[in-house]
């Protein structure tokens, strides 16, 4: 059994700043930041801020947050002594989890540049400071370490798990459909118990679609196997089961992914940027049109998705799970680890695109032929 | 009278063919089995037509058990019924033979007609590939057929039918096209692939086997 690494945050204990290290620090800093107070369930840094500044915290406790299929997962205890956001402060990358004070926080607040001018008029201090944020740092990377081998084997047992779902469970409801079908023929005209019938039948099918998409997308290993084309090509025929208001159509272009020596990584998060601009057009944009791109050639990839839908404005795009462009930063994430950029064009009443490319040069001086395949959902 | 033997480890699957089968009257279910293994030798002793095996089973899997059923008796013909549309598997079903059998997904199953149907038509003698798996060969071939001559739709779709054990009459009124049209579109496939050495479909039309052999040679996994 893996044991689940969230439910007790507060089990691995990191070190911390003693009393005198923090007095010590927010002296050498006093010119450089600023003392903050947050109450109780206050935010102090938001998810995909971009912002450079470190926080140590003086007094009180906070929660770490990371979301997880739109649902906020705690990860972390912080705790006097202890710091926020030396990743960002050194990469100066978006933030990746949200931190929430659990108790009156009292921070002191130092950003980059500030750091930098201390650099300058005192290198020893700045020293000082920042090996001791190294080593906080090198604390929490093992701790990762640790994570991604429960990960690990959380990700064999779903794999497992979806292998058992897929010989037993789906055969299983095949033959119910079958007996089912054989209780109909003994029926005489007893229209009514037909119809039961029908449902029972209707509900059944029902759940052997819902299975089908959960073994697909928990043991997630047929990427690796059948290739980008058919995973795709198997999420949008899966798609077409989707009961939609109206019917949708998807036309998927593509020049032969799979060959040309696609790495393996690429392909798993490009999947993954198409799959979600997908679902959050099939979802939240009431399109009738979406059109899916993906070209590949010596000078790299360019992919898009563009919907007729509903769109949306700028101002409307939030990061909190509960509203529906949560995924747009996972997308932008995703895109930027593969070394791609990617924009999201939207205009209220005139639909979305998701434009981007990923500069990975295909292996070939041919041309490849180009193939549209078309999906209907809602039909 | 077909004599018909079933194997699959689960007693639920086992009684829903049982009783599908049994409402034909020229069936008759001789023996049911739980492993591949108890299969081979059932087959051996009894008069048995038609051997349904699950692939997925202990002690012997369906693939080797058809194999070994078909060494001790050539006239026997096999259905295997599979959760995976994976061709390695279908490749390693008729790469020695490919008379008789039948490789079906079990979702296919749902509707009742299809497992008689195919017991039927692999007492004939056809070879049967579960739909979803035609659009998947076919799907593949689009993809990886430069240079091998490219098929159009409409060839693509007499192939398809072919593959399913349809029979030029079938896939005229199937399609809406008269038999001497089917016929002139598998010429043209015949043209367009050509047949290699190994000729180990004995039923299916030439362009059918044409199509396979190409799809086996490309050793799509």
């Amino acid at each position: 059994m893996t044991e689940n690494a969230f439910d007790n945050p507060g089990a691995l204990d990191e070190p911390t700043l003693s009393s005198q290290e923090i007095i010590r620090f927010t002296d050498y800093l006093a010119d450089y930041g600023d003392e903050l107070f947050f109450d109780s369930e206050e935010v102090i840094v938001n998810y995909g801020d971009i912002t450079t500044s470190i926080d140590l915290l003086i007094s009180g406790e906070a929660l770490v947050e990371v979301p997880v299929n739109g649902k906020w997962i705690p990860v972390a205890w912080i705790k006097q002594g202890s710091v926020i956001g030396e990743i960002a402060f050194l990469d100066s990358y978006p933030r990746t989890a949200r931190v929430i004070a659990r108790t009156g926080c009292q921070l002191f607040r130092v950003d980059r540049k500030a750091f930098n001018d201390l650099s300058e008029n005192n290198p020893q201090r700045a020293l000082e400071f920042i090996s001791r944020i190294s080593q906080i740092m090198a604390y929490r990377l093992r701790r990762i370490e640790q994570f991604d081998a429960i990960e690990q084997g959380r990700d064999d047992m779903r794999k497992e798990l979806a292998a058992d779902l897929h010989d037993q469970t789906m055969s299983e409801l095949s033959a119910i459909l079958m007996h089912l079908g054989l209780l109909k023929l003994t029926l005489d005209g007893n229209e009514e118990t037909a119809d039961d019938l029908d449902h029972l039948v209707s509900m059944v099918k029902n759940a052997d679609v819902n299975l089908r998409q959960l073994v697909r997308d928990k043991g997630h290993d047929e990427l690796s196997v059948v290739g980008l084309e058919e995973t795709l090509r198997a999420f949008f025929k899966d798609l077409e089961a989707e009961n939609t208001p109206n019917p949708v159509t998807i036309g998927y272009t593509s020049n032969r992914l799979d060959e040309g020596g696609l790495p393996g990584p690429v392909g798993r998060d490009l999947y993954q940027i198409i799959r979600q601009s997908v679902l959050n057009a099939v979802d939240h944009a009431s399109a009738d049109v979406i059109d899916v791109e993906i070209m590949w050639d010596q000078e790299g990839i360019v992919f898009s998705v563009k919907d007729d839908g509903i769109g949306f404005s700028q101002s409307n795009i939030s990061n909190v799970p509960e509203a529906g462009h949560f995924g747009l930063l996972n997308l932008k994430l995703r895109t930027e680890r593969v070394g791609g950029t990617v924009d999201i064009i939207s205009t209220e009443g005139e639909g979305t695109s998701v434009v981007g490319t990923i500069p990975i040069a295909r292996k070939t001086s041919e041309t490849i032929p180009t193939n549209t395949v078309q999906y209907v959902l809602g039909k | 009278m077909a004599n018909i033997l079933i194997a699959d480890d689960s007693p639920f699957i086992r009684t829903a063919y049982k009783r599908v089968l049994e409402t034909q009257a020229d069936f008759v279910v001789a023996s049911v089995c739980e492993d591949g293994l108890e299969a081979v030798n059932q087959c051996s002793e009894l008069q048995i037509d038609v051997a349904v095996l699950d692939i997925r089973m202990p002690r012997l899997d369906g693939i080797s058990a058809s194999k070994t059923i078909r060494e001790k008796n050539p006239e026997i013909s096999v259905v295997v019924v599979s959760a995976y549309d994976d061709w390695s598997y279908v490749k390693d079903l008729i790469e020695t033979d490919s008379k008789a059998k039948a490789y079906i997904l079990k979702n296919s199953l749902d509707d009742i007609g299809e497992l008689i149907r195919v017991v039927r038509k692999v007492m004939q003698g056809h070879l049967i590939l579960d739909n979803a798996l035609i659009e998947k060969l076919v799907g593949y071939y689009e993809r990886h057929s430069a240079g091998t001559g490219n098929l159009s739709d409409r060839e693509l779709q007499v192939i398809s039918r072919g593959c399913r054990g349809m029979t030029v009459q079938e896939i005229a009124t199937d399609m809406e096209i008269s038999p001497e049209g089917v016929e002139t579109i598998q010429d043209l496939i015949e043209e367009k692939l050509e047949i290699s050495g190994d000729d180990y479909l004995s039923i299916q039309s030439n362009s059918t086997k044409a199509f396979l052999n190409l799809c086996v040679s490309l050793s799509l996994e």
